[in-house]
């Protein structure tokens, strides 16, 4: 069988996912640190005694790390995957299988989850109508998908994810050049437009 | 038989003969009314004192009511001139002479052609008269039953002393001035009683203060009563020393006249122009006045809502803004009246002043002067529109804001308890709960990285910024990396950092990473500048913005949130460009900026389509207002409640505790609390709040 060397925060991807059923359901970080412990000990055990869990830091770190990176959404210790996170736990299962993955011309499913969701917005409507000047703070929240009230983290996680997003827009050779290069447009526009609530939620 | 010769006919002027029925065609188209008659039996006793030169201090004018037992109830006007046989032959038997009024004198004159009071006293009574004495002369003259005129048996040009004449008019009365009895008396000056007999429309009880009353503002008598004394007698009573026109006080804020000049030409319709000035008529004047109360129709002062047309003396044609004219915009056209002085319209070419002067004769110069008129009259009512919407806004403004202060306090009592008893107590009294510190992690950078692209620091304070570099072969231990600043007022405290040992750690994957903090003072507020850091072929940069030293004060969180409205309230974190949050009816009915989100602030989003068209339709003090404001606090009630519960109980965060526990539980509680603490502002239509309330 071959093996597969895998960071500790795709382990962590991996746990969520089996524990929330590859869903977005609320995991405690609790349930998060038993399962980490039961399915890779040798990772997760306290420092000094490997018969135990280790709750600490570095557990914390990750998954605070992998809400940055928009895989996870924390709240108060409670953690749920994201669309990326859930899709990044799903291609590392492939990997596991040994199935293999063709780097592909298919957008992935969260990516173009993403894309549904833009191209539905009032604001982006607005923007394809040259009436960019109607576009408002609240558009703004709505592109990233998340509200005035969101934290800083989940705000920087939501922030990466679209940008990534538009990263994948730029490189894609098969993509509908007339919707996808306008919300590439639209995401440079509302991102400079809106620059210092961005700076805001950074410094918060 | 001589055949004449059709080139040389010499025709031979004979008088013209008119029968009388053609006094009553004419006459009819007076259709007098009594204050009309009165002014017009006015404007020739006033006539009459001009044309002797008497100073208007010593004009006297009576007017005699007195009523009757047989349809002999009479009207009387008396003035202290009197008229020559002469006059009476010459002037007053002429009908439709222009020249009447005048008598050959090169003066201003109230009369036109001589018609008016003649027949008013033709066409109003049963029969009229009027006694004249001047130069111990008495004649009577007068329109008889049949309307036929005439001098009456025995009072043609009688020769009779002064006080046999003041008997034979009855004038030895109490309100004869003393000063003028005496000067009839020495004979220095005469009088003339017009009298009518059975008016129309009364034969017996006279209404004396009904037609004094719109006598004042008749447009045709307004300036002479302003000018003159004009007494009113009442069966022998003297009602009123002195009638004068109603003081018309001005709108508040429109209190000066506005004076417009008459354009010289204006085009119309067809494209012709009318030229309203010439070399000969200068330019006219419209002067419009406010009135702080309306003109509206059919009530006392209602007529005054008019636009009086002054010729050289007197008022040549008056015309009512609602019925004459076509201003649009009322009902604040109803506070407005005025006066139009247009030389031009006297000149004799134009023939525009009618016999009666009611209203000017219609051509294309009336025509376009008066459509002009209607245009500045309404383009002033706007203006009063305008500053009608300014107040009603002021007073929405005030009236929301009480309320809203009111829904404030009524919250701030109930909100706590609400939300503690639906959704029980987290964590200590304090509401703290369990709170992680962590750390960042360190990510490994390309090369040479800073922690971030951007960084505010406060003025003159010493700040850190943390540079990372990857340990490669190319940067190894010991290795120098340059600092520089491009920015005089963001000063660095070294110019270069040399890595060292303890500055190496691992990332999470174990790469060893060079952590290395510099340190900057920035000198300059608002001032901006980058601080580059190389080494070798590797370099990175960091932003720097100078911003004010806030200390490091810790702000404490209000303990509720604080519910304000857009476009009213004042912003209080003093964002706002102009003080106030103005909202987009696209922005969500309870808006946050994200520093308001720290502050607890809410607010009510007053530009919504549904919040402008409640504000317009009914107003700030409606009950669908306050009805609206409550619904909005709902809202707050259970985002906070939502907020509430994700950060303190994020284990049962879930759809179906939101929907019982939030929507269920709590907005009724809500409900129920404001049937009974609001009862009077949900339902009561006059109900104001006052400091008095207690919720």
């Amino acid at each position: 069988m071959k093996t597969l060397k895998l960071t500790k925060q795709e382990k962590i991807i991996l746990s969520i996912l089996e524990i929330s059923g590859s869903t977005k359901k609320n995991i405690k970080f609790e349930d998060i640190v038993i399962s980490l412990f039961k399915k890779f000990p040798k990772d997760f055990h306290l420092k000094g005694y490997d018969k135990y869990p280790d709750s600490g830091d570095s557990v914390k770190r990750a998954l605070y790390m992998l809400r940055n990176r928009g895989f996870l959404s924390a709240n108060n210790m409670i953690f749920s995957l994201t669309d990326k996170g859930i899709y990044l736990g799903e291609k590392l299962i492939n990997r596991t299988k040994g199935i293999k993955i063709t780097e592909k011309n298919n957008l992935d499913r969260y990516i173009l989850n993403e894309i549904g969701r833009i191209k539905k917005l009032e604001g982006f409507k607005l923007f394809i109508n040259k009436e960019e000047g109607k576009i408002l703070d609240t558009d703004f929240y709505n592109y990233l998908g998340i509200s005035v009230r969101t934290q800083k983290g989940e705000f920087l996680g939501r922030l990466k994810t679209i940008e990534d997003l538009i990263i994948v827009l730029k490189k894609d050779t098969k993509k509908d050049d007339i919707v996808d290069n306008k919300i590439i447009n639209y995401h440079q526009f509302i991102i400079n437009k809106f620059k210092e609530l961005i700076s805001y939620h950074q410094e918060e | 038989m001589i055949k004449p010769k059709c080139s040389i006919l010499n025709i031979l002027e004979e008088k013209n003969i008119i029968d009388d029925n053609f006094l009553d065609i004419v006459g009819n188209q007076f259709k007098f009314d009594h204050e009309k008659g009165s002014a017009e039996w006015l404007k020739n006793s006033v006539d009459a004192y001009i044309r002797e030169d008497v100073a208007d201090d010593n004009q006297y004018i009576f007017l005699r009511f007195t009523d009757g037992r047989k349809n002999d109830a009479s009207f009387e006007c008396i003035d202290f001139v009197g008229m020559t046989n002469n006059d009476i032959t010459k002037a007053f038997k002429r009908w439709g002479d222009p020249r009447a009024a005048k008598r050959g004198l090169n003066k201003l004159t109230y009369g036109g052609h001589g018609n008016g009071g003649k027949f008013y006293m033709r066409q109003m009574f049963s029969k009229s008269h009027f006694i004249t004495y001047k130069n111990n002369y008495i004649n009577i003259f007068g329109f008889n039953q049949k309307k036929k005129y005439g001098f009456a048996k025995g009072f043609k040009n009688k020769k009779i002393n002064p006080k046999e004449a003041l008997n034979i008019a009855n004038m030895n009365e109490f309100f004869l001035p003393i000063n003028i009895k005496n000067k009839i008396l020495k004979g220095k000056t005469g009088f003339t009683v017009v009298k009518g007999i059975g008016p129309l429309g009364m034969k017996n009880k006279i209404k004396a203060n009904k037609i004094i009353e719109k006598l004042r503002n008749h447009p045709q008598a307004r300036n002479i009563l302003s000018r003159i004394k004009v007494g009113a007698i009442h069966n022998n009573e003297l009602i009123i020393a002195a009638i004068k026109p109603k003081k018309i006080n001005p709108m508040k804020e429109f209190e000066n006249p506005v004076m417009i000049t008459i354009p010289e030409k204006i085009s119309i319709e067809n494209g012709n122009i009318i030229k309203l000035a010439n070399k000969k008529y200068q330019k006219g004047k419209l002067l419009l006045k406010t009135s702080e109360m309306a003109f509206e129709k059919n009530s006392r002062f209602g007529s005054l809502n008019r636009i009086d047309f002054m010729g050289e003396i007197g008022v040549i044609a008056s015309y009512q803004l609602a019925s004459d004219l076509s201003v649009r915009n009322f009902p604040q056209a109803a506070f407005i009246y005025g006066e139009c002085q247009c030389p031009i319209l006297e000149d004799a070419d134009n023939n525009v002043v009618k016999n009666d002067r009611t209203k000017l004769i219609e051509n294309d110069l009336t025509r376009a002067l008066l459509q002009w008129i209607s245009d500045q009259i309404d383009i002033l009512a706007a203006e009063i529109s305008s500053k009608e919407a300014e107040e009603r806004k002021k007073k929405n403004i005030k009236i929301s804001s009480s309320y809203n202060e009111f829904l404030n306090t009524w919250k701030n009592k109930f909100m706590g308890k609400a939300l503690s008893e639906v959704l029980g107590n987290f964590g200590d009294k304090t509401g703290k709960t369990e709170s992680y510190n962590v750390k960042a992690l360190l990510e490994s950078p390309e090369n040479l990285e800073f922690s971030f692209s951007l960084a505010r620091i406060p003025i003159d304070q010493k700040r850190k910024i943390t540079l990372k570099a990857k340990m490669l072969k190319t940067i190894p231990v010991g290795s120098i990396i340059n600092l520089t600043s491009d920015n005089k007022f963001i000063e660095l405290e070294k110019k270069e950092i040399t890595i060292k040992d303890d500055y190496v750690k691992k990332d999470i994957n174990g790469v060893n990473v060079a952590v290395m903090n510099l340190f900057l003072i920035g000198k300059k507020v608002r001032e901006r500048g980058k601080i580059t850091a190389t080494i070798g072929k590797f370099s990175s940069d960091i932003i720097i913005e100078i911003v004010e030293n806030k200390g490091n004060k810790k702000i404490k969180k209000p303990s509720y949130p604080r519910v304000l409205l857009s476009s009213i309230d004042s912003d209080p974190l003093d964002i706002a460009p102009d003080g106030k949050v103005t909202l987009n009816p696209r922005q969500p009915l309870v808006y946050q900026r994200p520093q308001d989100v720290k502050e607890r602030i809410y607010w009510i989003n007053t530009s919504t389509p549904l919040a402008d068209a409640i504000l317009h339709r009914h107003n700030s003090h409606s009950l669908r207002w306050r009805d609206y404001l409550l619904q909005r606090y709902v809202e707050i009630f259970i985002k906070e409640a939502i907020f509430e519960l994700q950060k303190k109980d994020p284990d049962s965060f879930r759809a179906e505790r939101i929907d019982s526990d939030i929507l269920g539980t709590l907005v009724a509680k809500i409900h129920s609390t404001a049937v009974e603490d609001l009862n009077e502002f949900l339902f009561e239509e006059e109900y104001e709040p006052s400091k008095k309330d207690e919720i």
